[in-house]
């Protein structure tokens, strides 16, 4: 402090600012260092910024041109630039993952089967209208199968009582076939014979009923008594069908 | 129409006619050739496409798409393909040889385009192949299907079915450039 007192002017200008600064600096120095902060933080985003990619630059322009073209077309022609491009050329899903397999594949076709593959591939033709009218036939057919489906109904325990009836009327023209074909007497005198089936034609069998050679008394000699009586008197009645049944039949046919 | 669409439209009461008349007319020409070139004849292709149609009607509800659409119906078309030839071969007991000759006189005929006998050669030629390979050379050449999409259809590997192909193209190309037929 002595100092200043060797020193009068320095001591006289004590106390004093002997700074000046402009005026409202203070006031606004916070606003003015927030400031600073965001642009550092601002440069700092830039700098971590992805570059863009090689050649962006290059095509900028003629995308710019492209997209201005797009615009003035969308106002020109707005049906037209409406439709989505990607989807009027549209390719088999996969087909570019396995191009280079098919090519592969072509080429290997190619080799084994040259001429095979250099001929132009047959052509084969379908009627007229064939196409046109199928839809209208299928429903036809869908429709016809129903109506049959309906009419044909046999349920399956009848279908066993036709199968014996039937197995019995087989049995019975077999056997009658055979004996309107024996010598005649033969019955009668008790004599031993073995009638030769496989001799007998589908013609003459048939012919022997036509003609009525039925004897029901021989019927009886060589049928046991009640025979078909008896292989079909537990089977139902067609007639005793319940309509329940009826709609369980058409249901297990349908899902066939 | 894209086929989920279809599909939804099919299993819906109320559009389910008009939907299937859409199915038709969409699949009908690709499921015709097909069959007929596995079945030959106009009339027993005719048979088996109004069968494989039936067959969907009946059993759109029960399909649940975990295959394309278009695979579901190949692969009817391709099951109902083989039961019928199975029930030919049965009915008729015809050997191969006989069958082609009934085939190539039959009043339909209209097995080829006429007069082009390289393409007759062809058709003959497939006619002679297995069951299975004709099948598979069928959908790939004609159809141009991967064997991806066979593979779906056929429910083969695809490795068994490249192998069926490629021996069924070199016994064609035989035949055409020779006219040997090779029996393995």
């Amino acid at each position: 402090m002595e100092d200043l007192y060797t020193y009068p002017q320095l001591a006289a200008l004590r106390g004093t600012e002997a700074w000046e600064i402009p005026e409202n600096y203070f006031l606004e120095l916070p606003n003015r260092i927030m400031t600073k902060i965001g642009i550092a933080d601002l440069t700092e985003k830039i700098d971590t910024v992805e570059p863009v990619e090689e050649h962006y630059f290059d095509s900028f322009f003629s995308r710019l041109k492209g997209r201005i073209e797009a615009e003035e077309m969308e106002v020109e022609t707005p049906i037209l630039a409406a439709i989505p491009k990607d989807t009027i050329w549209q390719v088999p899903e996969g087909y570019f993952e396995r191009f280079a397999a098919n090519m592969v594949e072509n080429v290997e076709e190619k080799a084994i089967a040259p001429l095979l593959f250099s001929i132009e591939k047959p052509v084969y033709e379908a009627p007229s209208n064939y196409f046109e009218e199928l839809h209208r036939q299928i429903t036809a057919k869908m429709e016809a199968a129903e109506s049959t489906k309906i009419r044909t109904f046999v349920p399956n325990w009848s279908k066993r009582a036709l199968n014996y009836s039937m197995a019995v009327a087989a049995s019975v023209i077999l056997v009658l076939g055979g004996m309107w074909l024996m010598p005649k007497g033969a019955l009668e005198n008790n004599q031993d014979f073995a009638p030769n089936f496989s001799q007998i034609s589908t013609e003459e069998l048939q012919q022997a009923i036509e003609d009525e050679h039925i004897d029901e008394d021989l019927l009886a000699d060589v049928l046991p008594v009640n025979y078909t009586n008896e292989m079909v008197k537990d089977l139902p009645e067609v007639d005793d069908i319940s309509e329940e049944e009826l709609l369980k039949y058409l249901e297990k046919e349908g899902e066939l | 129409m894209a086929d989920e669409t279809l599909l939804i439209q099919l299993q819906t009461q109320a559009t389910k006619n008009q939907a299937f008349e859409q199915l038709v007319k969409i699949y009908q020409r690709v499921l015709y050739y097909h069959i007929r070139r596995m079945v030959q004849s106009h009339e027993d292709t005719d048979d088996i496409l109004q069968n494989t149609f039936v067959a969907v009607w009946r059993n759109i509800d029960k399909f649940r798409g975990d295959a394309s659409l278009k695979t579901w119906l190949y692969r009817i078309a391709t099951n109902e393909s083989i039961t019928f030839l199975n029930q030919q071969k049965k009915r008729v007991h015809q050997d191969m040889e006989v069958l082609e000759n009934a085939i190539e006189h039959s009043s339909s005929g209209q097995s080829v385009v006429d007069g082009d006998t390289i393409q007759e050669k062809l058709t003959q030629a497939i006619m002679k192949l297995p069951e299975k390979q004709r099948l598979v050379f069928n959908m790939r050449y004609f159809d141009e299907m991967s064997f991806k999409e066979i593979s779906a259809i056929l429910e083969t590997s695809e490795g068994g079915l490249k192998a069926n192909y490629h021996h069924a193209a070199k016994k064609i190309e035989l035949f055409l450039t020779n006219g040997e037929w090779c029996l393995t």
